[in-house]
């Protein structure tokens, strides 16, 4: 007994900790459930990653973002000048900002192919009309992190975008300059607004985003994964087990996804900008990001009330698509649906770049002069960092192959 | 169907190549989190503090504070007879709460548990477990010269 007890340590220690809380929660009914949770495999599974992708970016953001309040001050004499301090004196304070900063881009880009397959593949059909809608909320709420986010680093340009996007409802008739009253906290952008913005990032948009993000994920699991109307039931080549080789793939996903990040934040740091002078004017060239170029775009060619109001009815539009999309909902294809996805996918490409191609502000940047950002050393800490996740990933990959393999001689009829 | 034996090492071989790549990862990225959250940078107070000694010098039987850096100091002229300009840290050697100099008991005193000190810094009575500690000073060209070494006082001529 005790040399078995010897040579199973582990397994003894992780069994004695399993029945510990089986005394005092009944876990079989979890354990079961999770056991019978599985992925379709097709052609077009990938798609099935992203949710997981936009889920571990989001985790992500919220561990850079606490990071950053422990220097950030939210005041309007202090804001700029703190996070000049974040990327200049606190140690890797660069670091954690530019993961942040890119963080936000990436978790935004993978929300939106998220929403653009999810779309596509009309998961939003019936029965997952309520998946659907909670899907756009958090989408909209994205957008609100990107857009609160980017006003509190309180320098020049996020001053003008907050400017002209706070702006942008006064266009709604009656009701529009009181909008703009509120998204300001007064007649003017101020340190009220910053004040507000600081709060909307870090506390009410987080909160409402964790309970319809819980909703959400809910609904995924109570319902499981929907197949894309083009897959029929014989292209199901396999029904992948979430745990553990779906949850091993995620893994591989998120690893790549935290050597992309730390590449860009290093090679690419984010500027600290000129602090925030309401006589100054605005720079030529402004943009906004690049999640809103499109609307940006489209409203220098058309009237401000038309602009929006295209922007509010296809809103409307695309929150309600599990309704209007018909055929999808009887299990039939849409393609008349699908012109008209392609048409405004196209509307906004073609504006995006119009609006990229257009000249931008010059940003000479002057080069980080943080003790911490040398770049020699940094160069082989990501080279390093590549290293062990090529290692990882290929061994994350042989247990997944392995676990698959034993799975399907078990599977054998 | 049986499982063989060689799964089994395989899969313990997996594991551990996984968990040290993930530790390897951990540990990495600790390294810099940890320096950022300690916010830990060179920051030694200043060698010395040069200030106009009008303004800093008390009356007899007075005290005034000022900041060392980032510490307070309580410069204090004790009374007459034998008047002497003393510089403490003004930090009370129990629970780093600040004293201050009570003019009618002529001690120093650390309100926050009762703490007493003399007029040279030594314990009265209170929890405080160790004198105060005092400054260096020496009045050069009207001005007053404060450092907490002696060997630094001499740096600042």
């Amino acid at each position: 007994m005790t040399k078995r007890r010897k040579y199973f340590g582990r397994e003894v220690v992780s069994t004695t900790a399993a029945s510990w809380l089986q005394d005092r929660l009944d876990l079989g009914p979890f354990v079961r459930w999770l056991g019978k949770k599985s992925v379709p495999v097709h052609r077009h599974s990938w798609i099935y990653l992203l949710g997981g992708l936009a889920l571990f970016l989001f985790a992500l953001q919220i561990a850079t973002g606490c990071l950053l309040m422990l220097y950030y001050q939210p005041t309007v004499a202090t804001a700029h000048p703190s996070v000049r301090t974040i990327m200049e004196t606190v140690p890797y304070g660069w670091l954690v900002r530019s993961l942040h900063a890119w963080g936000a881009d990436l978790f935004i880009g993978t929300t939106v192919l998220h929403f653009l397959t999810v779309l596509f593949s009309r998961a939003y059909r019936r029965p997952r009309e309520l998946t659907w809608v909670t899907g756009m909320l958090l989408l909209v709420l994205t957008l609100a992190f990107g857009f609160s986010g980017y006003l509190l680093p309180w320098n020049e340009l996020s001053f003008h975008a907050t400017l002209v996007g706070t702006s942008i409802p006064e266009a709604v008739p009656g009701i529009g300059s009181l909008l703009t009253h509120l998204l300001r906290g007064g007649e003017q952008v101020s340190g009220d607004t910053l004040t507000r913005f600081f709060a909307a990032h870090v506390v009410i948009v987080p909160l409402v985003f964790g309970g319809i993000l819980a909703v959400h994920l809910l609904l995924i699991q109570l319902q499981g994964l929907s197949v894309p109307l083009t897959v029929s039931r014989e292209q199901i080549r396999d029904d992948r087990p979430f745990f553990s080789e779906f949850v091993l793939q995620d893994c591989a996903l998120w690893l790549v996804a935290c050597g992309v990040l730390a590449t860009l934040a290093v090679l690419l740091p984010v500027e600290i900008g000129k602090q925030a002078d309401p006589l100054q004017p605005a720079p030529d060239g402004i943009k906004p990001e690049w999640y809103f170029l499109f609307m940006f775009q489209t409203l220098k060619h058309v009237p401000e009330l038309l602009g929006v109001s295209f922007f509010a009815l296809g809103g409307l539009f695309l929150f309600a698509v599990p309704w209007l999309d018909r055929p999808a909902s009887r299990e039939q294809r849409s393609p008349r649906v699908t012109v008209l996805f392609l048409a405004l996918l196209a509307y906004a490409l073609v504006f995006q770049v119009l609006a990229w191609l257009a000249p931008g502000v010059d940003r000479s940047s002057d080069g980080l002069t943080a003790e911490t950002y040398r770049f020699g050393s940094l160069l082989t800490s990501l080279i390093l960092l590549w290293a062990v996740i090529g290692f990882l990933l290929f061994y994350l990959r042989r247990l997944w192959q392995e676990t698959a393999r034993i799975r399907h001689q078990y599977q054998r009829p | 169907m049986k499982l063989d034996e060689s799964y089994l090492a395989r899969r313990r071989f997996l594991h551990g190549m996984l968990g040290g790549g993930a530790l390897t990862l951990g540990a990495g990225a600790s390294v810099p989190l940890l320096q950022y959250v300690g916010n830990f940078r060179e920051e030694p107070p200043p060698e010395f503090l040069v200030l106009a000694a009008a303004e800093y010098d008390p009356p007899p039987g007075k005290a005034k504070m000022a900041l060392y850096g980032r510490m307070p100091m309580l410069l204090l002229r004790t009374p007459e007879p034998g008047s002497e300009l003393k510089v403490f840290v003004a930090t009370c050697t129990h629970l780093n709460c600040t004293v201050h100099y009570r003019e009618e008991q002529r001690c120093i005193v650390c309100a926050c548990h009762g703490g007493y000190f003399d007029l040279d810094g030594r314990v009265v009575s209170g929890p405080p477990p160790q004198a105060l500690r005092q400054f260096y000073h020496r009045v050069q060209d009207g001005q007053l010269v404060i450092a907490l070494e002696q060997a630094n006082l001499d740096k600042a001529s």
